[in-house]
């Protein structure tokens, strides 16, 4: 009885939903990179003259209205919530703020260059939680994610088309699945 | 009777006491019981202000979650306490 007990107040605290995280990750996997395949265009736009490229910023706005309402909606509530899953949502607000002054720092420094700074911080963070998980595919997309910033380097160009196929290969294409069956045991 | 006399009600005290909340359905697949088994026991640790209940709509369909009180927390310690202790007896 002590041994049962024990187990399951220490499974409790690990717990985590991984059906709902994975609808979660496939909502914004998909909403995000085809957001960023769509920033692509009118940033070549921009480039050409034919839009000051201030759209970009209003678009992401009605983007991730959309997409909180839509994760809402499609991936439901979680099950549970343990004090690891608690610890994993502080971990990602943390990150985002991290995130968010690279953007700042970078944009201000060498805007060119935004995302071959912004990649490697955003990679590092995927590999943490893939680590955290024990999911080597999210680990190793981590840090190729990493790596892609060097090629956003060269191709500044074409940097947010990096970011949608390195967004639809790490968060989209492992949940494609996510909504077919319910893997809630 | 006491409340803990009962193990589906001491072992969903014991999962609810590493989570922040835990919906009806997750409680009813990690203790193997029927709905209205653990509707029972649910109740139970309500009343006795061990367990708070939260019912909210997701779409159109209710959800019920359970946390854990505070009076929770220390009746399941002191229960554990009581556990080792009979044990070394």
């Amino acid at each position: 009885m002590m041994e049962e007990l024990r187990e399951l107040i220490e499974k409790s605290m690990r717990e985590h939903d991984l059906p709902y995280q994975r609808k979660q990750s496939l909502i914004w996997g998909i909403s995000t990179s085809a957001g960023f395949f769509v920033t692509q265009i009118l940033f070549l736009m921009a480039l050409n003259d034919r839009l000051s490229g201030f759209e970009i910023i209003p678009f992401w706005f009605v983007l991730i209205a959309v997409t909180v309402y839509a994760s809402r909606k499609l991936a439901g509530l979680p099950e549970v919530k343990s004090y690891f899953s608690k610890l994993y949502s502080k971990f990602w607000v943390a990150g985002f703020f991290a995130i968010a002054m690279v953007i700042f720092i970078a944009f201000l420094a060498f805007p060119r260059y935004t995302g071959a700074f912004v990649a490697p911080v955003v990679g590092l963070l995927i590999s943490i939680a893939g680590v955290m998980f024990k999911v080597r595919y999210t680990t190793i997309m981590g840090f190729l994610y990493s790596a892609s910033g060097i090629a956003m380097f060269y191709l500044w160009q074409y940097q947010f088309l990096i970011f949608a196929v390195m967004q639809f290969l790490t968060l989209a294409l492992p949940n494609l699945s996510a909504f077919k069956k319910d893997r809630r045991s | 009777m006491s409340v803990l006399d009962s193990r589906i009600r001491v072992f969903a005290l014991a999962i609810l006491s590493g989570v922040e909340k835990a919906s009806f359905s997750y409680l009813k697949d990690r203790l193997k019981t029927t709905d209205g088994n653990l509707s029972v026991h649910m109740q139970r640790l309500c009343d006795a202000g061990y367990v708070r209940m939260e019912k909210v709509f997701e779409g159109r369909k209710p959800k019920t979650y359970f946390y854990i009180t505070e009076k929770g927390r220390k009746a399941l310690l002191e229960y554990i306490e009581e556990l080792n202790r009979s044990m070394k007896v």
